[in-house]
């Protein structure tokens, strides 16, 4: 086989030829090394290249496995984390210059789950500064410079997780692990091609990763296909004593799932409205393919409630406080997007008792959600109204008259239920776009069976990028 | 000109006072609600200019005295019409209708 077409099998697939020894962890290591150096760059997508950890890792792995002591699917399969996760002894730059010599010393919680299943640690992921906390405003918003979707380089790879979306889509990494506070998984999952899952709030311990919002923060893998973020979320999910918010389930995955019976899917109503044609195109196109397991119910509508707004109000006051040292430092003006340059400092102005109104609504969110969601196995609508954003431009200005529609992002944030972004075709200027599925909380198995589901039914998740035609 | 930074105290009492008077009446249009979306992709706004309100203008003041050595008189303005944007979401929030029972979605435990 081909270095590059297996840099692009599937954590499954390469599971396989690890355990029966046709690849060694330290030969597929160094594959996926060389592409960081040679294609990150070009991508804005990495900060650190972990060679000696990684090479570590994979001769570790390697001995173990010609032991006969196999840990799991993930054993000598190369990663990348967001550089928001602890390394311990590697810097973590949480994306912005002010951190850029940052040096923790321990471990994130995930990143020991990940070193405990026998993963190997390749790289530490470019992300949008401070997760996109200050409200950047352009692509431009990281001391690497713009993540680009591998797509098509003049596009941005999406944020906040915008390295581990790059990193996925080109081959440079098996998976990845993101983060997400309102879409910064779904969102370059989206316009990088892969297959993105937000876990449900509280699954995957955050012990270890840089703090935005501590009531909506997530981490979540970013995968090639759903199925694989399945395997990953399997690794990584379980109690942390470490993070109070963590609870006591873990999510078991090992054989690829199916829906065992006739689903039922709601579109959400109002998930065309202002949408580009093609991203309408290929979501009605989806939706055909999607039947064949599922009964699908239409003009499913969110409950009227303020989303936008409860998830706004809590980033801006909870990520000020977050960042509070950085801001009354003035080092914020080190930031690269000159929006995130001031932002904080209109956070530090929310009036505690506004907070505190947003924090009561959003039980009602909660439940409200999940009514709704309880009729439901998933409700669909596209990840995004329009493909990537074109560098250089703000966003806002990108495509004018185009985007709106139901707040289901936020709405699935302020609510803490899962979703998962996969690949469901392309738009303009060769650009990918995603179908998204939202569930009820700890729903993740039912999202990735239906997910699994359609992508034996298609091929948009095995379509690779023209990099390096 | 005032010197960047250097609000009176009575100067921005007066604005404070101001606020009480004329409180934001502004709430964000059901059209822009759904665009509102931190941190994913930034908060695409209106792109109608914003002047800010007298509200606005008070915690502006605030910003000015703690932070202004940070700021330039451009960002400030921004930094009000952040804050005003902020404030219209909030009033949005004030209009949803909640009872003495609603508690927030935050859990206090007591032990350690």
């Amino acid at each position: 086989m081909r270095d590059q077409d297996l840099a692009f099998l599937s954590i499954r697939e390469l599971a396989q030829l690890i355990r029966s020894r046709r690849v060694s962890p330290v030969e597929l290591t160094q594959l996926y090394l060389e592409r960081l150096e040679r294609l990150g760059p070009k991508l804005g997508a990495v900060v650190t290249i972990t060679h000696e950890l990684a090479l570590a890792q994979a001769r570790r792995a390697e001995r173990e496995i010609m032991r006969g002591q196999y840990r799991g699917l993930l054993h000598g399969i190369p990663y990348g984390v967001k550089d928001l996760l602890a390394t311990k002894g590697i810097p973590t730059t949480w994306g912005a210059a002010p951190y850029r010599n940052q040096v923790f010393d321990y471990d994130a919680t995930v990143v020991r789950r990940l070193e405990r299943a026998g993963a190997v640690l390749v790289a530490k992921l470019a992300m949008v500064e401070l997760a996109g906390g200050m409200g950047y405003n352009t692509a431009d918003a990281s001391f690497t410079g713009p993540g680009r979707t591998p797509w098509n380089l003049e596009y941005w790879s999406g944020g906040s997780s915008s390295g581990s979306g790059a990193a996925v889509a080109a081959g440079l990494v098996a998976f990845a692990i993101g983060s997400e506070t309102s879409g910064s998984i779904l969102t370059p999952a989206a316009f990088c091609g892969i297959s993105g899952l937000r876990p449900t709030y509280g699954l995957v311990s955050r012990y270890g990763a840089m703090a935005l919002c501590w009531t909506l923060d997530k981490l979540g893998p970013m995968c090639r296909t759903a199925d694989d973020c399945g395997i990953v979320l399997a690794a990584i999910s379980g109690k942390d004593p470490k993070d109070p918010s963590s609870v006591a389930r873990k999510f078991t995955y090992s054989v690829p799932l199916l829906p065992t019976r006739r689903m039922r899917v709601g579109i959400v109503k109002g998930a065309l409205e202002r949408v580009q044609p093609e991203v309408q195109k290929n979501f009605e196109a989806a939706v055909e393919v999607l039947k064949k397991y599922a009964t699908i119910e239409p003009e499913v509508a969110l409950p009227d409630l303020p989303y936008g707004q409860v998830v706004g109000i809590i980033v801006n006051a909870e990520g000020a406080s977050a960042f509070r040292d950085l801001i009354e430092s003035g080092r914020l003006a080190e930031l690269q997007n000159p929006r995130d340059r001031i932002g904080g400092y209109a956070g530090m102005t929310v009036l505690a008792v506004d907070y505190l109104h947003a924090q009561r609504i959003r039980v009602r969110i909660r439940q409200a959600l999940d009514d709704m969601l309880s009729r439901y196995d998933a409700l669909i609508a596209p990840t995004r109204a329009t493909v990537a954003y074109p560098i250089g431009v703000e966003f806002e200005r990108a495509y004018p008259g185009v985007g709106g529609g139901p707040a289901l992002i936020p709405a699935g944030n302020a609510a803490g239920v899962p979703a998962l972004s996969i690949p469901n075709g392309f738009g303009q200027a060769g650009l990918p776009t995603g179908l998204q599925l939202v569930g009820r909380a700890f729903s993740e198995a039912t999202l990735i069976a239906l997910a699994n589901a359609y992508q034996r039914e298609t091929d948009w998740h095995r379509r690779r990028p023209p990099l390096e035609a | 000109m005032r010197k960047k930074g250097r609000a009176t105290r009575r100067q921005f009492l007066k604005t404070v006072a101001a606020t009480a008077i004329f409180p934001s009446t502004f709430s964000l249009s059901k059209e822009t609600e759904g665009k509102t979306e931190a941190v994913g992709v930034a908060t695409p706004s209106s792109q109608q200019p914003l002047t800010p309100s007298a509200a606005a203008e008070a915690l502006g003041e605030l910003v000015r005295i703690r932070y202004g050595r940070f700021l330039t008189e451009e960002q400030l303005a921004e930094v009000k019409r952040q804050i005003e944007r902020s404030l219209r979401s909030a009033e949005r929030l004030r209009s949803f209708p909640l009872t003495n029972a609603d508690e927030p979605d935050l859990i206090f435990r007591a032990m350690p």
